[in-house]
């Protein structure tokens, strides 16, 4: 099917549709959502609305971002996704990109959990408060800064 | 909004399936447990509405570019 995007105007998707039952909060109408590449750019992924052209949000993998991640995910949240074991689990952060690039952050308290297998996700609020919802992609003792720069 | 009065220990239900019992009250604090369906959505409401918020302004500032993050690409 061909879907608006807000980034890379119209385009073929052809499977990939996953369902959040909740929407997101703050959105909580929007259903259905997929995930699309950044040309030429692995770190990051865009999640795009198929019913709503400008809604897209960015995503950033934690673990490059920060290695120690650890989310502590009750299994009834997993149940509400489909899932009965993590292998089936994809997890990604939206993240907020800033005016200087390389001060952007990631919500690592609210992570994006998706059922690739059976195409459901959902954001879940960790209980782990120690989280933070503005956590800097790049600290300075992070390694990723200096690998991550483009010429 | 509903306003009732429980003493420690005493609940309400709502909905039929819903129950909120008075666990604990100490220290100007009130300690909720909440019996649910798994499929009902419970949040601390601050809590619930900061990552409203935020998604709010992560949605904002990727209108900033996404050209941006051609900065940043793996070596």
């Amino acid at each position: 099917m061909m879907i608006d995007t807000k980034f890379w105007g119209t385009m073929e998707i052809e499977e990939g549709i996953i369902e959040f039952h909740e929407g997101l909060p703050g959105f909580e109408g929007e259903r259905h959502f997929v995930i699309l590449d950044v040309p030429d750019n692995a770190f990051f992924k865009v999640m795009q609305d198929v019913d709503e052209r400008r809604l897209a949000f960015v995503l950033a993998n934690p673990w490059e971002f920060d290695p120690e991640y650890e989310m502590d995910i009750p299994d009834d949240e997993l149940e509400l996704i489909g899932i009965s074991d993590a292998q089936s689990l994809q997890v990604y952060c939206i993240v907020t990109l800033k005016e200087e690039v390389l001060d952007s952050t990631m919500n690592m308290l609210a992570p994006i959990l998706i059922n690739l297998k059976d195409g459901i996700g959902r954001q879940c609020v960790l209980k782990d408060s120690d989280h933070n919802v503005r956590k800097k992609l790049f600290d300075k003792e992070n390694e990723v800064l200096e690998n991550a720069c483009a010429q | 909004m509903l306003v009732l009065s429980r003493k420690l220990h005493e609940s309400v239900v709502i909905d039929d399936e819903i129950e909120v019992e008075i666990l604990e009250i100490s220290d100007g604090k009130v300690k909720l447990g909440i019996k649910a369906p798994g499929s009902v959505a419970i949040h601390r409401k601050e809590v619930y509405e900061e990552i409203a918020k935020e998604n709010v302004t992560a949605l904002d500032s990727g209108t900033l570019g996404i050209e941006k993050l051609k900065k940043i690409n793996k070596k």
